[in-house]
């Protein structure tokens, strides 16, 4: 009888063991960028001063989001997010990328503007829907022109809404979505940082 | 006649003040953004169901009801002719979610800023409500 007990004992240890397990590492790989098939790689945009490539960053972290500037909250609001997050992070070993999408309506002077508003260090950045599409296949990003009919806008862009976490050699570790808890984006900063 | 008449203005009288909008802001957008939005609680103290069918305001040249929501990381906006207020209940506009946008912006709004904007009703009657202008950087 205390031997079918203790087997039962020890087999829901295991259990809750391997449940746990998987659960942890099932957390980890959603914000690994390898797990998630993004490969990233060095590209080259446009800014208001001329190109800018990512690998201009090698030796600070970069912090990669893609967007448009004509979208009304969840480009400004994952942009203010950074703000909030970054406070405390030594200014010097970080960089905040933002890349718009949107290469029919934006150039790289509003990008520019859009982005510093937010931090005078952000650098904002666009290009040709050539060099759009090299860019966003190398981070995995969705991004597609959908017309709003009846709407002064004409069209509005559907995007993935993450934010890219590339390492001191230009490696992209983490990918996070913009409505994650902070909490979760700082400590995926620090661990990318250490 | 009388009868008919004051009948008419009592019952449009309490139809008037069916839809309140509260904690209504308008964002502050940075320089080189072209739109921008609001967002506002509409509560509706009616037994029957109101819809916003319509906004506009001297800001901007265009002003639409919009929704917006996240699927599987991706952000989806689109453009809606009309926004349910239910019968006794609430519609919330709020970031992430259904939105006001505002196009050809007439004027850089700053921080406490404010913006009259007129709503039109399925009842025909209107609603006009006082929008602050919020910084992008400040919690909301």
């Amino acid at each position: 009888m205390w031997k079918i007990v203790l087997n039962i004992f020890a087999l829901s240890v295991l259990a809750f063991a391997v449940i746990y397990k998987m659960n942890y590492e099932g957390v980890e790989q959603v914000y690994s960028a390898r797990s998630m098939g993004i490969n990233g790689g060095d590209f080259t945009l446009q800014s208001e001063k001329g190109e800018v490539s990512l690998s201009d960053f090698k030796g600070k972290v970069v912090i990669l989001y893609f967007g448009f500037t004509t979208c009304p909250d969840v480009c400004p609001m994952s942009l203010s997010y950074l703000n909030s997050a970054l406070k405390g992070v030594d200014e010097e070993k970080v960089q905040v990328l933002f890349v718009s999408v949107d290469h029919k309506r934006d150039d790289p002077k509003s990008v520019d503007m859009y982005a510093k508003y937010f931090d005078e260090s952000y650098v904002g950045v666009t290009g040709t829907k050539d060099q759009i599409d090299e860019v966003t296949k190398k981070f995995n990003v969705f991004y597609k022109f959908i017309p709003l009919e009846n709407s002064k806008i004409g069209y509005t862009v559907d995007h993935t809404s993450r934010f890219y976490i590339i390492d001191e050699n230009g490696v992209v570790q983490k990918a996070i979505r913009s409505d994650e808890d902070p909490k979760v984006f700082k400590k995926e900063l620090k661990s990318v940082m250490n | 006649m009388k009868t008919i008449i004051s009948t008419f203005l009592m019952s449009a009288t309490l139809f008037a003040g069916a839809i309140t909008a509260k904690d209504p802001y308008v964002r502050v957008m940075p320089p080189g953004a072209s739109a921008s939005a609001g967002f506002v609680v509409f509560e509706n103290s009616s037994d029957k169901d109101i819809k916003i069918i319509g906004a506009n305001t001297d800001f901007a040249g265009t002003t639409e009801l919009h929704t917006h929501e996240i699927k599987e990381g991706i952000m989806q906006m689109r453009k809606v002719e009309s926004m349910t207020v239910p019968a006794k209940g609430k519609l919330v506009l709020k970031p992430h979610g259904k939105h006001l946008m505002f196009f050809d912006l007439k004027k850089n709004l700053k921080p406490n800023d404010k913006v009259q904007i007129k709503f039109k009703l399925s009842n025909d009657e209107t609603l006009d409500a006082t929008f602050m202008a919020r910084d992008l950087k400040s919690k909301h």
